[in-house]
């Protein structure tokens, strides 16, 4: 799973072109510039201190740069005079090629802001990621070249492969190499150079050639922090004509409090939530951070890419993951149409808003501080404001580790959490579903169309209906499909059933309302001929556990299934709940409302649970082909769950695991294969009823108490004693088989003790003598359990 | 140091180490295949691993099970400093979904040096607790809900159950809910859908064997000669101690503690009641000790109420018992003064009481819940015409009469008179 790179760049053509404002094209290689030309990577302690130095001038000047732009910008070589002329004109070309959005926020009338802008005729676009200049480097910046050398020869790689050291970067063509190489090779390499330093030996690195000095590039003086890294939140003009991006910084380990980790990798750099806003001509070219997966899947991108995983704050130097799933949202808002792009803005704009509210906390005096301080995190306004905190000051080492076993990847995949790439099984209902919606969307009229989805917990009804609207989602953004609203409520986890007004009318408009004031604006929007509310799209409402919503005059179900009926609605109504009879216990009003079409998940054979776990496990052998078998069937047999099969089967990796840890053999040669036993163990936590264990683990005294218990069902028949009459039995026991009898008062104490474990049903101890006591298990259990009691051998006697 | 002072030392010591949940239990973390470890790998493998997990833990009061917990939040945290925080809830306390979810956030805001709002809705708390599990998700920490008395939380909808244990179906989100319960019942109480959610690992927390309980005592009353005592006194008194485990009749001792109750923290008392015998001029333990405190511990309270009474109590006890023996069905003070008086007229007593003393001799029997009212009849009426039932059974009214001081011996015969 390491994410590794092998840089294989062929010929000099490669897709990346350097293009800075001002620098001249081509690679030049700069003899003047001696004064870092030493390697990054060796010297670290002295650059640890050299960072930290950086880092602080760093976080000053940014703060400042974000107030006033203007006043720190100076880039003293780089533009040449004549430059700017040339630039807006090609500026103003390239206004007709951006889109305009409108802007809600304060700033809309100074500035416009663009969602492209060709700038030196490179393209760049809000969510690019690029090298920026540094102020205090700035006499080095007019020289970048862009390919890298081989470390042995110094010669740029043309046509020949070149390969990456994992440890320093340096780039080596694999001919070059002693002994020569053939072929990249699979996994981590690692140059002669750093293994020898590994071993504690003096490494010298080859010189270069007399006349050529050693340049470095572009992500050379990243690393070693010559340079910055940043992505484009945003571009826009402001009234002079000046072209302006903000800036999200990208930071390297070495800047962060912790310094560099261990476990980072070497192209790892963090996203910040620092922002500056900078004049386009700070860009000097694009460069490629990644995410995880991006990167492992990353081949031929060159020298400039980076990894990120991790989000750095700098206030409170914390780390947090970064969410792949917010960056695929982002992506998906990215490529929508004008109408969505419009809503992403307001967003933006708000958060934008937030931010330099922020800052000016931080720079006004402590009374607004005190003020941003007294807002609760748990209350609407303070969600901002508070969670930011919440970060790790280091990253654990655990996190990072990227060689998992097969059974922690098998665990893993079989976590519930983990979304499944594919839903075998449910392929008929999906189908169902989709025509269902798609025909309830084009028509022009949707009248009346509600689906009923009824069936057993952990069929797949919920992840059915979501991965299907993902699917529509899809044919939405390529255009097949008319643009819908889809709002998703769930009974259980609403306050209470009232609230589903208010929750529905928040999704729709985005305004939190009361939910009588709530039900009246929908009822207007449902209900009404002819509306006048913007949005026409249609709407499906999807009600999960639709069994909560009942209330005791149903009003919640009717209006939910009233509105679909009127002309106007489009609205269509998805209802999940777990009985199948639910339409028959309503109200004939309302099942009549809520139409024939209902939709049966019935619980999975163990054909299908047995296709569910072995998708999820493709690819990962550790599982006996019987296991999973036997897993499903009894599954199958019990419930047809298909959470319960997957946690068998997780619980039963987590056996296999735990008894693999506990042997602490290294088991690197035997592989580890979850078998039989560890499945069997794991439906046994799961299935078997505890009772047995503790009643074969009670005091004496209880167990003589259990089986007088049942000794009086059978003599009486009927299931309910007394104390008097129990204690009577027991002590007749006791004395006739010479064990002491503790007293009454003990015995009711045994029998409370027992009523608390519920293995009695029991009246409060108060009632003393009148107290009526009952198994809560079948006396059979109790006899079977109390059979072969080693400590009082008489008591089966009597049972 | 001073004998006295010394023995002194040592009571205090081994009072501290038995109030100590975490010491008495370190005693379970040495063995390799106990719910302690087991435990720990389930939460710590959702710490390394980043997944959610569940589970339940269940068995009798007193074996544990939060002790247990304790120990492997105790010590998992000192290996991931930071990276775990810890809700506990009692069902007690929160089985209003709620004032749950309140009191979650309150938690957590404490936990993060967060400001709590008091005025926070359901709805708000509920969405900040979402993304709370969200963000200590991506920071790699790992929240650790305990829910004690789990059983409570299944009362009504379930709604918190619901929601933690579906916030649990989010990748992105690090949790583990622990559910504590002494029901044996408590995983069939869950509704269909929350059970679905729930992971149903279960660990079970036994009563120990008396071979566990000899060896907790030893863990428990043995001396370490780094514990700042005098050398000498340490090793007197260690032998003294295993000299008593190795003894028969010591073992006896713990046998008959553990016939009635055989749990830890029965056994821990019943340690506290023996050190603080300890003779604080030799300091030594002995067999004794521990015969005294066996009875201290093992009390009989309704026995002991007996004892106490007045004659006229017993005499009152014993025409109810009399009455309920001739299966009249009901009794209540008129009924029993009548039946008084007619035993009074047979035997001619000395002692007759009137009317009013005899009533507040029967008030009294009725405060110390030997007798009680009969549920369901005759509310609003005045004390004379409720009906009563006898609270103690026949044979331990017998056995009180007999062992009474000064017991009559007509009540003997009376009492006699119809168990034949």
């Amino acid at each position: 799973m390491t994410p590794k790179r092998r840089k294989q760049i062929s010929s000099a053509d490669d897709p990346i072109v350097p293009v800075t404002p001002v620098t001249s094209s081509e690679p030049s290689i700069a003899p003047r510039r001696s004064t870092r030309l030493t390697p990054a990577t060796p010297q670290d302690s002295k650059m640890a201190s050299l960072h930290q130095q950086s880092l602080n001038f760093y976080v000053k000047e940014r703060t400042g740069a974000s107030n006033s732009p203007l006043s720190v910008l100076k880039f003293p070589a780089s533009p040449p005079v004549t430059e700017p002329e040339k630039k807006r004109r090609r500026r103003d070309n390239s206004t007709a090629s951006t889109v305009k959005r409108n802007d809600k926020s304060r700033n809309a009338k100074r500035k416009v802001y663009y969602r492209k802008v060709v700038f030196d005729g490179v393209e760049f676009s809000p969510g690019d990621d690029v090298y920026v200049k540094r102020r205090d480097d700035a006499s080095s910046d007019d020289e970048d070249p862009e390919y890298e050398e081989c470390r042995v020869c110094f010669k740029p790689a043309g046509t020949r492969i070149m390969i990456e050291c994992d440890e320093c970067l340096n780039g080596f063509h694999l001919k070059c190499l002693k002994p020569p190489l053939n072929e990249v090779p699979e996994g981590d390499w690692i140059c002669n150079y750093c293994a020898a330093r590994k071993l504690g030996k003096p490494v010298k690195f080859p010189e270069p050639p007399v006349g050529k000095k050693m340049s470095r590039t572009a992500r050379e003086k990243l690393l070693s922090s010559d340079l910055w890294a940043a992505r484009i939140e945003s571009l826009w003009k402001d009234v002079e004509g000046t072209f302006w991006w903000r800036a999200r910084w990208y930071i390297i380990p070495e800047e962060t409090a912790v310094g560099r980790q261990p476990h980072n990798l070497r192209r790892e750099v963090y996203q910040t939530n620092d922002f500056a806003d900078l004049e386009m001509e700070s860009i000097i070219r694009h460069c490629f951070v990644m995410s995880p997966t991006e990167f492992s899947n990353a081949g031929n991108e060159g020298d400039d890419v980076f990894f990120c995983e991790y989000e750095y704050d700098v206030k409170w130097d914390s780390f947090k993951r970064i969410s792949e799933l917010d960056n695929d949202k982002d992506n998906v808002k990215g490529d929508d149409s004008d109408h969505d792009w419009d809503s992403c803005d307001n967003t933006d704009s708000r958060s934008e808003d937030e931010i330099e509210y922020d800052d000016e906390m931080k720079k006004s005096p402590s009374s607004k501080a005190f003020s941003s301080r007294s807002l609760a995190a748990n209350s609407r306004k303070g969600h901002i404001f508070g969670l930011q905190k919440i970060g790790a000051k280091k990253i654990p080492e655990h996190a990072r580790s990227r060689n998992q076993t097969d059974l922690e990847r098998a665990k893993a995949a079989l976590l519930l959490a983990t979304l499944p790439e594919s839903l075998p099984c449910r392929d008929r209902e999906m189908n169902e579903i989709t025509t269902f919606i798609k025909g309830a969307i084009c028509d022009e009229q949707c009248l009346g169309r509600c689906l009923y989805i009824h069936g057993v917990p952990g069929t797949g009804k919920t992840m059915s209906v979501l991965s299907v609207m993902k699917n529509l989602k899809s044919e939405v953004d390529q255009g097949a499909l008319r643009p819908y609203c889809f709002v998703e409520i769930n009974g259980l986890k609403l306050p209470s059933p009232e609230h589903m007004y208010s929750v529905i009318y928040e999704r729709l408009s985005g305004h939190k309302v009361g939910w009588k004031k709530a039900l009246q604006f929908l009822n207007e929007r449902f209900c009404e001929e002819n509306n006048s509310v913007k949005d026409k799209r249609p709407c499906i409402l999807l009600v999960d556990e639709l069994d909560l919503l009942v209330t005791r005059n149903q009003s919640m179900l009717y209006n939910i299934l009233d509105w679909p009926t009127k002309p106007n609605s489009k609205l269509v109504v998805i209802g999940i709940a777990n009985t199948m009879d639910l339409p028959e216990k309503l109200l004939p009003r309302i099942s009549s409302r809520m139409g024939i079409q209902s939709l049966c998940f019935g619980p999975y054979n163990y054909q299908q649970l047995q296709e569910i776990i072995s998708t999820r496990l493709r690819g990962i052998d550790c599982f006996e082909k019987l296991a999973i078998e036997f897993a499903s069937r009894k599954v199958a047999a019990v419930s047809g769950d298909a959470r319960r099969a997957l946690e068998i089967c997780r619980r039963a990796a987590e056996l296999a695991d735990y008894a693999r840890k506990r042997s602490k053999k290294d088991l690197k040669y035997g592989k580890i294969i979850v078998g039989m036993a560890d499945i069997e163990a794991a439906i046994k936590e799961m299935f078997q009823a505890p009772h047995i264990q503790v009643i074969r683990s009670c005091p004496k005294l209880s167990k003589i108490l259990l089986a007088a218990m049942v000794h009086e069902l059978y003599k009486t028949g009927l299931s309910e004693t007394t104390f008097d009459k129990l204690a009577t039995s027991v002590q007749c026991f006791c004395s006739t088989n010479g064990e002491s009898f503790p007293g009454h008062d003990a015995l009711l104490k045994v029998g409370c003790k027992l009523g608390e474990c519920r293995i009695l049903l029991t009246e409060p101890g108060e009632r003393h003598k009148l107290q009526k006591l009952q198994l809560n298990y079948p006396s059979d259990d109790v006899t079977f359990a109390l059979k072969e009691c080693k400590d009082i051998p008489w008591l089966a006697k009597y049972i | 140091m001073g004998a006295a002072n010394v023995a002194e030392e040592a009571k205090r010591l081994l009072r501290t180490r038995i109030t100590d949940p975490s010491f008495v239990f370190s005693f379970f973390s040495q063995n390799s295949n106990s719910n302690y470890s087991n435990l720990k790998y389930i939460i710590s493998s959702s710490v390394t691993e980043t997944c959610n997990n569940s589970a339940l833990l269940m068995g009798p009061r007193g074996c544990g099970k939060i002790a247990i917990l304790e120990l492997v939040l105790e010590e998992l945290m000192k290996e991931h400093p930071g990276m775990i925080s810890v809700i506990k809830l009692n069902g007690l306390l929160h089985g209003d979904s709620k004032c749950a979810m309140k009191e979650i956030a309150r938690q957590l805001c404490l936990e993060h040096e967060l400001v709590f709002s008091k005025m926070a809705s359901y709805d708000d708390n509920s969405t900040f607790l979402m993304s709370m599990l969200r963000e200590c998700g991506l920071a790699h920490k790992t929240l650790v809900f305990v829910l004690d008395e789990f059983d409570l939380f299944t009362q009504g909808k379930q709604q918190l159950l619901y929601n933690l244990l579906d916030a649990l179906q989010t990748l992105t989100s690090q949790a583990v809910v622990v559910g504590v319960s002494c029901r044996m019942d408590a995983d069939q109480l869950l509704e269909k859908r929350v059970a679905s959610r729930f992971s149903h690992r279960k660990l079970l927390f036994l009563h120990p064997s008396s071979e566990d309980l000899q060896r907790l005592t030893k863990h428990i009353l043995q001396l370490s000669t780094d514990s700042g005592l005098p050398n000498d006194y340490v090793a007197t008194f260690n032998t003294r101690l295993y000299k008593l485990l190795a003894d028969e009749k010591f073992k006896g001792i713990i046998d008959t503690l553990a016939y009635v109750d055989a749990t830890i923290s029965h056994l821990l008392k019943f340690l506290f009641c023996a050190v603080s015998l300890l003779d604080s001029k030799s300091g030594i333990l002995s067999l004794d000790i521990f015969k005294s405190a066996l009875q201290r511990v093992q009390r009989q309270p309704k026995m002991e109420s007996l004892k106490d009474c007045s004659i006229l109590e017993l005499y009152i006890l014993v025409c109810i018992k009399r009455m309920e023996a001739k299966e009249q069905d009901t009794c209540n003070f008129n009924s029993m003064m009548k039946e008084y008086k007619s035993i009074h007229d047979t035997f001619q007593t000395s002692d007759y009481y009137a009317r009013n003393v005899c009533l507040r001799a029967f008030e009294h029997l009725l405060d110390q819940h030997l007798l009680s009212f009969e549920d369901g009849k005759g509310h609003g009426q005045s004390t004379e015409f409720r009906p009563v039932k006898l609270l103690v059974t026949w044979p331990e009214l017998h056995l009180a009469l007999k062992s009474h001081r000064s017991c009559p011996t007509v009540l003997h015969k009376l009492m006699m008179d119809r168990e034949g």
